[in-house]
């Protein structure tokens, strides 16, 4: 440059070296930005499904998805720091099949929760002790009422070998998460309440009553078209053993009464056995060995060496309507005690139990749950759904949480597997899912709407039963270990003619009750359009080739009933321990849980059932929708 | 639009003005070319080689800059702000994209108009760069010092990617007059 030296030339250098040391430290920021990001992006765990919750059905879900897609990616986060109490103790074959598919063998099954064979009822009204009209069905297969701690410990342990991570002490904060089908952000706390995030393509929200995501937005529902009901319910010891007959079995008993129902679940309690100690336990029957019965220790021997403390315990809930009777002025025990003293045969039966003070370390005596049943507007969404109680819940009779609930976890896993392999995780992809869900809800709860009316008298009480039962034929599926399709639809409840007709007698019903009907009108009413639909499933070719009625102890060939039918051949023949009273399956030779051998003579009072003549067939495959 | 006034410069720059003198002013006003920037159109693009300066006369410039995570906001500059000095006085990429959303007017300056500024009137032209050097010094110091605070001694929990926007933001921030 020409001109007189300004001292340009000397600014224009100096500026020029600012100029450099600035993009030199621009630089500098810049990488220690990208390096900070790339740090944050791993301490993001990236997934390709994260289920919220680690109960049964979201362990289902992870085992479910990841047998079909094994390369899937998936992480299970729970709240909880480790398994602990919580209800549902009773299983049917869809959550044993479950439990079986998840890496529980029987032998595991046996020695860990207490054998169930089958369902026993009896009906009693006010004004008489008597527990008339047993009905029970059962004997044709092994399924187990369960503490839900061992259960998870167990369930668990199961899915880490398999693959799945579990995540505790990590809750979903959902206010800070997002969810899309452009995939998912979980932010949660972490067992050091630190900020810990998973990214994932799907998410299942198997938070049970939490319903974390669909509380989160806003689709949650309570509101339902017909009567709440309400659970009372505590643990108790046996004093005696009744003195009615059938009531000494390894059945789930019921009781049911004009307003509702009383459970009696026994169960084998792990409940003073530390978590290290059944976690040893857990993993010593999960790590055995395949083999028969006989190659495990016993459940004895298994107390003994790993130190156990196991108890019997009873669990004994009352659920009653809630618009019949208004006890909410009542602290929880005296609600339980309002109903039983009310109706002469509850009094009478739980006379015979003594009720254990605060047997769940942090639970009170008496729990309740009130107004139980609900749904929500939707299950699903982009990038994410809902199973199991998150969903929808009616009541527990029959079970339907964990039975209902794995045909939900395994619908909604077959969806997503579909949508992870398509690359799209719009809503679209879970409608299949969607529908089931609504029929499932919908049909659950006219069932329960069913059931629940027909307590009102024994006649219609038995005829709703056998009703339900003779259609629960037409859907039970083959007795094998694993869980299939057909277990969704487990007894046939949403064939369209049966749920036409379950329709139609809910109708009938509340017609009747809000006219204040006389009940054997009503029942007579009921006869007439049940009896033809059960006359039809009777009369069908396989029903007698089977011997459907096998399942049944008093009723015939046509499912009438015969008070004196004598004892049966059973679809799944056992044998009674003489030293322990534990039911044991036919072809196991010592008793899995004292390893008392298989007598030669049966015990007193409890003569085994006789031989199977018509050989051990299984039973007709499903003839319902096959998912 | 306003009209491009030396009070309106005056007001806008005024230790640049200061430093120019009402003649000094005018001229570089002249010099300096008029850019109109539409509501979301980017003024700069970073790393995009370029070599000017703009003097934003109005409105509001949103600063972001790239990272793995997609364009991060560091900044905001208005009325008074310079940007691209860097790139006026050493030529080369562009460190971040400056952005309007609702439009602004800028004032350009680029290498070919500075150079003849340079030759024409050479003690106008080393005002503007003190001016620019004593910014760009400003900068850098408190990029430098957030920088500092951060890496701190090693005791203090590595700073997230948001905390880091602080230390990036001092890069291009109205320093004090």
């Amino acid at each position: 440059m020409s001109g007189p030296d300004t001292g340009l030339e000397r600014r224009l250098a100096a500026a020029a070296t600012l100029a450099r040391e600035y993009r030199t430290i621009a630089g500098q920021v810049r990488d220690r930005v990208a390096a900070t990001i790339e740090r944050e992006s791993e301490a993001a765990r990236a997934y390709d499904v994260v289920v919220i919750g680690a109960g049964p059905l979201g362990l289902a879900f992870a085992t479910f998805v990841l047998e079909q897609r094994p390369s899937t990616r998936i992480a299970v986060v729970d709240r909880r720091s480790s398994a602990g109490y919580k209800i549902g103790e009773s299983t049917l074959g869809s959550a044993v099949r479950a439990f079986r598919s998840m890496g529980l063998s029987p032998p595991l099954l046996r020695r860990l929760f207490e054998g169930k064979l089958g369902l026993s009822f009896w009906w009693t009204g006010e004004g008489s002790s008597d527990l008339g009209m047993p009905i029970d069905v059962g004997h044709f297969d092994e399924t187990y009422q369960v503490e839900r701690r061992v259960l998870e410990t167990a369930l668990e342990s199961a899915a880490i070998r398999k693959g799945v991570d579990i995540f505790r002490d990590t809750r979903v904060l959902m206010k800070q998460s997002t969810l899309g089908a452009d995939g998912n952000e979980l932010v949660c706390e972490g067992p050091g309440r630190e900020e810990v995030r998973f990214r994932a393509r799907v998410v299942c929200d198997a938070s049970g009553p939490a319903a974390v995501i669909p509380r989160a937005l806003g689709l949650y529902r309570k509101h339902i078209d017909t009567f709440q009901t309400n659970a009372y319910f505590a643990y108790f010891r046996k004093k005696a053993d009744p003195d009615l007959a059938h009531w000494n079995t390894h059945m789930t008993k019921h009781v049911c009464f004009p307003e509702g129902w009383v459970w009696f679940i026994d169960l084998q309690s792990w409940e003073r056995t530390p978590d290290e100690t059944l976690q040893q336990v857990v993993d010593f029957l999960l790590d055995h060995p395949e083999g028969p019965d006989e190659t495990y220790p016993t459940r004895t021997e298994l107390i003994e060496r790993f130190g156990c403390e196991v108890d019997e315990v009873t669990s004994i809930g009352i659920v009653p309507r809630d618009d019949l009777r208004d006890v909410k002025g009542m602290p929880v025990d005296e609600r339980f005690n309002h109903y039983v003293d009310t109706y002469p045969g509850l009094r009478w039966i739980m006379d015979h139990f003594e009720l254990v003070e605060g047997h769940y370390d942090g639970h009170r005596s008496f729990s309740a749950f009130q107004k139980m049943a609900h749904d929500c507007e939707r299950v699903s969404g982009d990038g994410w759904v809902a199973v199991g109680d998150s969903a929808m819940f009616v009541n527990p009779l029959f079970s339907p949480g964990m039975t209902f609930g794995t045909g939900t976890a395994y619908i909604a896993a077959q969806d997503t597997v579909h949508a992870l392999n398509r690359g799209d995780t719009r809503a679209s992809s879970f409608a299949r899912y969607e529908d089931y869900a609504r029929e499932l809800f919908t049909q659950l709860l006219r069932e329960n709407d069913l059931y629940y009316r027909g307590f009102a008298h024994p006649e219609t009480f038995e005829r709703t039963w056998m009703f339900k039962y003779a259609q629960a034929t037409t859907g039970a599926p083959s007795i094998h270990d694993r869980y299939s399709a057909s277990d969704p639809y487990l007894t046939n409840l949403l064939e369209p003619r049966y749920r036409q007709l379950v329709e139609t007698l809910v109708a009938l019903q509340r017609e009747q009750e809000a006219a204040g009907a006389d009940p054997t009108d009503t029942a007579a009413k009921i006869r007439s359009l049940t009896d033809p639909h059960i006359a039809s499933i009777v009369s069908r070719p396989d029903w007698r080739q089977v011997g459907f009625d096998r399942f049944f102890a008093r009723y015939d060939t046509d499912l009438r009933r015969d008070e004196d039918k004598p004892l049966r051949q059973v679809l799944y023949p056992t044998w009674r321990c003489p030293r322990c009273l534990a039911s044991v399956a036919d072809e196991i030779t010592r008793c899995f849980a004292c390893g008392e051998p298989r007598p030669a003579e049966p015990v007193p009072g409890h003569a085994p059932f006789p031989p199977p003549t018509r050989g051990t067939a299984d039973v007709a495959p499903a003839s319902g929708p096959v998912g | 639009m306003a009209d491009l006034t030396n009070e309106g410069f005056g007001e806008r720059f005024p230790e640049l003005a200061t430093a120019l003198g009402d003649d000094g002013s005018s001229e570089l006003v002249r010099v300096l070319e008029r850019q109109e920037v539409y509501a979301g159109e980017a003024l700069i693009d970073e790393g995009t080689a370029t070599d000017a300066l703009f003097l934003v006369w109005d409105g509001e410039l949103d600063v972001a800059v790239e990272t793995p995570d997609g364009p991060r906001d560091i900044g905001q500059v208005g009325r008074g702000a310079f940007l691209g000095e860097v790139s006026l006085l050493d030529p080369g990429p562009a460190t971040a994209t400056v952005t309007s959303k609702q439009g602004c007017v800028a004032l350009r300056l680029d290498r070919d108009r500075f150079d003849r500024l340079c030759t024409d009137r050479p003690e106008l032209a080393a005002a503007l760069v003190d001016e620019l050097s004593r910014v760009l010094s400003a900068r850098i110091d408190a990029a430098r010092a957030r920088l500092g605070m951060i890496e701190g001694d090693g005791t203090t929990p590595a700073a997230s990617s948001a905390g880091l926007v602080g230390v990036h933001g001092a890069l291009y921030e109205e320093v004090d007059r």
